[in-house]
């Protein structure tokens, strides 16, 4: 008996030892670059972080205090910017519809640079809500966001739809989120139409009193760009048995010689509105 | 000149023709009827030869008036031939009596790389997680053919994708192959007679995936009576029967089921901490029945069934006032069905017609209760269903010219997402789409100069898609130099188009196999390969070797970025897929066989290169491909130490699979709140790789035939990573502290790079009794006996 309790306690511990083990941790150095983050929105104050990568050893990575910031529009003018706290950067210049933005930043002898564009903002010409139009997995009617916009064939365009939803007194946001990401491309219409799935937390009560507003962002490519990248990074970030395939995906940037992303849009809100049976 | 060249040609083959009759039949089991296949027919004049195919059959044109027929492992028979007419003549080889000194296990010898056959006996040798044989894993140790990952039955066969691989059932295609997530394979050895694997070199009547043909022909079933086997093992218990309804008829029956689905359910019962009930298991059920009409017709069903299911529910909360149940169910699996015919119309025409069903489907059923509300029930559902009718012939126009011709009409109805709300009305949207495949086939067969045997055809067809149409033209040319003391050498070239994809899918425990048609949008891949081999045999083949080089590109691939998806994506998998994606390969094979002896085994290396390219993937660089592994040695050795006992070793080494470093870390900006946090920054896809893999499997069979009963039992132990290797299934970077994977909102922290295995060492075994119609006597039964540990 007592044989056969040592041989289930080898085995045990054989299953158990080699399940995790440390494969490396010392790693190559790796070269401190600037990083910047700023998504420029139309109508507010522009923003920057600026922080320096750092390599796997590293305990921490340091925000940039001292940065040497030149930033102009597309007339040319210098924006001032000013250190708030823990990297971030405020200017007082308030971005516009169609603004180009260029940037040249230094830090000690580390140059970076970008530019971004602040495209049109773009008509709403329809926007409703069904409420109970289709049901989610778990048998739960849920309602539809249903939304045209108005085309210019001329331009390649890139659209984010994103929804507030507010309680019956619209005194409070309840939820909100981004619904979907839309392109132009191979479309010949003069009206973009879209009809999108959307459910309510399952603690959300009074459901049918809520009321909604659309917001339709008109996003520069490289906004586009980082977004996607932004989603399918965060899906591939932790991988385990289930997904032991799956591939890291790195994100966007269009920062020249750094990391980060500059980027901006500008938006649309529709008329706050109640949804139809 | 034309004309001219036409005249000669028909003279040369009407000359070669001359004063020649045909001769054909079946090569049989002359104690089983089991058919033979890959048995020698020699004319005994001119040594002119031919082998049978996959149904037994042959034919040949000789002059002579006796044939030499033989098989490794039966008598060597001599037949006399009427030369005044043509004729049909069926051959009953009698097997070899054991002798402890001849040959153990005889590995047949291929005339090039693209081409390997393994039988049963082979198969039987070969050491496994189960202690049980494992058709598809038996594959894995020749060069070229490699897992996916540890232990999984999908097959990376010369850097092509796993879902490149046409898995043929008895003329059959089986689309999921998979028991236990991929660690054993739904071919249960009882039944197998015997597996074909092409590489490259497929014959035109083979098409519809890329990479590899595994062509298995299954038994048909005991002529003289009643027999069969039961076994028991760590995973499962097994079953076969065989016999005869009459003296046409013949039929065999095999089973597969697991042991461990209650065992799980009681230790997640009896654990503390965990909240659920979990059960996992498996089975499958084959059956075929053989009805030989007559000398020339014989007409075959074939069915399969095989599922695994994984059950999850929730333990009783004296806790939760709303008493709240919770079901999940997973099931996935195959069903085939299929009815053949096999005729041989006149000792020069064989045609063998083929109609059957496939159909695999994933399902997850999910159902919540409670006592305040309804609750709800939903069903996710993936499938692919192929009702398809092929019918092949073979034509012996001369001694020196046989033609091969093919019909293959394909209906396929894919639906990759299927998701209901059970009792509502359904709002989703279901995606089916069918693909209609029409083709024909054409090959010729040449012998020239008694050293040149070429092969030269097309496969010719359409895919009528959802919204499209794609023709179709596949050339293959086949060619041996046999210079005899010097070996063979062949040289091959084919291209195979394919119009379905193979999508991997994040599931509940292991991956699921998402399959998506090709569309307007998602065109047809294609490959393209050539390949150049020699082939030697050493001491009457006692050694033989294979050493080739070859070359494939693949073309209009899909991927994801991510390479796995999960099912919340496929309900638009049409917006979530990469397409137009180039595959490069390039490698060399070699192996060294001993064929014969006591001691038996291979030594077996590739040596390759795998890249891929997408225009959004990697910036549009061409990159490594996900299962890239450039060296892949085999070694396999096999003692038979005395009468009963027999040893098998098998060595793998494979180059780590790459992976995609981190290269150091970044602050994000989160777009929708506007949050700083920290992220890390990836060097270039799959540049750099996860340690090498090796590991060494042993196993140890012991047989005894009782000498009263007759009765065989064996018993198989095996250790599996039997020196403890611990090879990385997938790498993360995580902190010092914790065993969770590190998270952004956890903090900064100092980030190491650890790495996850699967199995350590692993000893099992299984034990197996053959008996016959004359040991079914319940009357004075005795366990010991029948187990037999008394003899």
């Amino acid at each position: 008996m007592q044989k056969t309790l040592l041989i289930f306690a080898f085995l045990i511990i054989l299953f158990s030892s080699s399940c995790r083990k440390l494969v490396q941790d010392e790693f190559e150095d790796f070269n401190s670059k600037i990083t910047i983050n700023s998504i420029i929105v139309q109508d507010e104050q522009i923003h920057l972080h600026v922080s320096l990568t750092n390599g796997l050893d590293a305990y921490e990575l340091s925000n940039i205090n001292n940065a040497n910031i030149e930033m102009y529009n597309q007339d040319s003018v210098l924006l001032n910017f000013n250190y708030v706290e823990k990297g971030h950067y405020i200017s007082d210049y308030i971005a516009k519809e169609n603004d180009e933005f260029y940037l040249k930043l230094s830090v000690n002898n580390s140059i970076v640079s970008s530019s971004c564009f602040i495209p049109d903002r773009v008509n709403i010409s329809e926007f409703y809500i069904i409420e109970n139009a289709w049901v989610d997995n778990e048998g739960v009617l849920q309602p539809k966001i249903n939304f045209s916009i108005i085309n210019d064939l001329s331009k390649d365009l890139f659209f984010e739809a994103y929804i507030l939803i507010y309680d019956e007194n619209v005194t409070e946001v309840i939820e909100e989120y981004p619904i979907l990401f839309f392109d132009n491309f191979e479309l010949e219409t003069d009206i973009i139409s879209k009809s999108v799935k959307i459910s309510h937390h399952f603690y959300s009560n009074n459901i049918n009193n809520y009321k909604y507003q659309l917001i339709i962002k008109s996003v520069d490519f490289n906004y586009y760009k980082y977004v996607k990248s932004f989603e399918n990074y965060n899906l591939s970030r932790f991988p385990d048995f289930s997904n032991a395939g799956i591939v890291p995906t790195n994100l966007f940037s269009n920062i020249n010689n750094g990391y980060g992303i500059f980027c901006g849009y500008s938006q649309t809100l529709s008329d706050i509105k109640a949804s139809i049976d | 000149m034309l004309k001219v060249s036409f005249v000669i040609l028909f003279t040369f083959f009407v000359l070669l023709a001359y004063s020649q009759v045909t001769v054909s039949g079946y090569v049989y089991d002359a104690e089983t009827n089991e058919a033979i296949i890959g048995a020698n027919i020699v004319d005994t004049v001119n040594s002119n030869g031919t082998s049978t195919n996959s149904q037994a059959y042959y034919s040949i044109k000789t002059n002579s008036t006796e044939l030499k027929v033989s098989f490794i492992g039966y008598e060597t028979q001599i037949i006399k031939i009427n030369q005044s007419q043509n004729n049909i003549q069926n051959i009953y080889l009698k097997p070899l009596a054991y002798q402890l000194d001849e040959v153990v296990v005889r590995i047949k010898s291929n005339k090039s790389v693209n081409v390997a056959k393994l039988e049963l006996k082979e198969i039987e040798q070969i050491p496994s997680l189960t202690a049980q044989p494992d058709v598809v894993k038996s594959t894995q140790i020749l060069p070229g053919i490699q897992s996916q990952s540890e232990a999984s039955s999908l097959l990376v066969v010369r850097g092509g994708d796993p879902g490149q691989n046409l898995f043929i059932l008895d003329n059959t295609p089986l689309i999921y192959v998979n028991h236990l997530g991929g660690f054993m394979s739904v071919f249960n050895p009882d039944i197998i007679n015997n597996i074909t694997i092409y590489k490259s070199g497929f014959p035109a009547k083979f098409g519809g995936k890329l990479s590899s043909i595994i062509d298995i022909t299954q038994r048909s079933g005991s002529a003289n009576g009643f027999k069969g086997s039961f076994g028991i093992g760590l995973t499962d218990v097994n079953l076969s029967l065989e016999g005869k309804f009459s003296d046409k008829i013949t039929y065999i029956f095999t089973t597969r089921k697991t042991l461990f689905d209650v065992l799980m359910i009681a230790a997640s019962g009896l654990s503390d901490g965990g909240d659920y009930f979990i059960s996992y298991g498996f089975h499958d059920v084959n059956f075929k029945s053989v009805w030989k009409i007559n000398s020339r017709n014989t007409i075959s069903m074939n069915l399969f069934q095989g599922d695994d299911y994984l059950k999850i529910w929730n333990k009783k909360d004296d806790l939760d006032l709303f008493n709240s149940k919770i079901k999940a169910n997973n099931i996935w699996g195959s069903l085939m069905g299929a009815v053949s015919w096999n005729s041989i119309i006149s000792p020069k025409i064989f045609i063998k017609t083929n109609i059957s069903y496939s159909g695999y489907r994933v399902k997850d059923l999910q159902s919540f209760n409670n006592s305040i509300n309804q609750g709800f029930k939903n069903k996710f559902e993936s499938k692919v269903q192929e009702i398809s009718l092929n019918s092949v012939w073979s034509f012996n126009l001369m001694r020196n010219w046989t033609l091969f011709g093919g019909l293959h009409l394909s209906h396929f109805i894919y639906t990759p997402y299927d998701y209901k709300v059970l009792g509502k009305e359904n709002y989703f949207e279901v995606l089916s789409e069918e693909i209609n495949n029409s083709s024909i086939s054409l090959s010729n067969k040449f012998k020239f100069f008694k050293f040149i045997e070429t092969e030269l055809g097309a496969r010719v067809g359409n895919y009528f898609l959802s919204n499209s149409k794609e023709f179709f033209i596949e050339p293959r040319f086949d060619i041996n130099f046999n210079f005899n003391k010097l070996g063979v050498i062949n040289f091959n070239y084919m291209q195979v188009s394919q119009a379905s994809h193979l999508l991997i899918s994040s599931g509940n425990i292991y991956v699921n196999e998402i399959w998506i048609p090709s569309c307007k949008d998602i065109p047809v891949s294609s490959s393209l390969q050539k390949s150049l081999s020699w082939s030697k045999g050493f001491y009457d083949n006692m050694f033989s070797l294979n050493i080739g080089v070859y070359d494939k590109e693949l073309s209009n691939l899909i991927t994801s970025e991510k390479n796995v998806y999960y099912l919340s994506e496929l309900e638009n998998w049409k917006q979530s897929i990469e397409t137009g994606g180039v595959g490069k390969v390039y490698g060399l094979e070699f192996m060294f066989k001993k064929n014969c002896g006591k001691w038996t085994g291979l030594i077996s290396y590739h040596l390759s290169k795998s890249t891929r390219k997408f225009n959004n993937i990697n910036d549009g660089k061409e990159f490594l491909y996900e299962y890239n592994r450039p060296h892949d040695v085999s070694i396999f050795i096999n003692r038979k130490i005395n009468k009963k006992l027999s040893l098998s070793l098998v060595w793998n080494y494979q180059s780590g699979l790459p992976i995609t470093p981190v290269l150091g870390r970044q602050n994000v900006v989160d777009p929708h709140s506007n949050e700083i946090y920290e992220a890390f920054i990836y060097g270039e896809r799959n540049s750099t790789k996860m340690k090498d893999y090796h590991r060494l499997d042993i196993g140890l069979k012991y047989e005894t035939i009782s000498k009263k009963r007759k009765l065989k039992t064996v018993w198989t132990f095996s250790i599996y990573n039997a020196y403890n290797r611990q090879n990385p299934y997938l790498y993360y970077y995580n902190n010092n502290s914790s065993p969770e994977i590190h998270r952004p909102e956890n903090g900064f922290a100092k980030l190491n790079l650890y790495q996850i295995s699967f199995f350590p060492i692993l000893p099992s075994v299984s034990y197996k009794v053959y008996f016959g119609k004359e040991d079914i006597n319940f009357k004075g039964f005795s366990l010991k006996k029948w187990l037999n540990f008394e003899e």
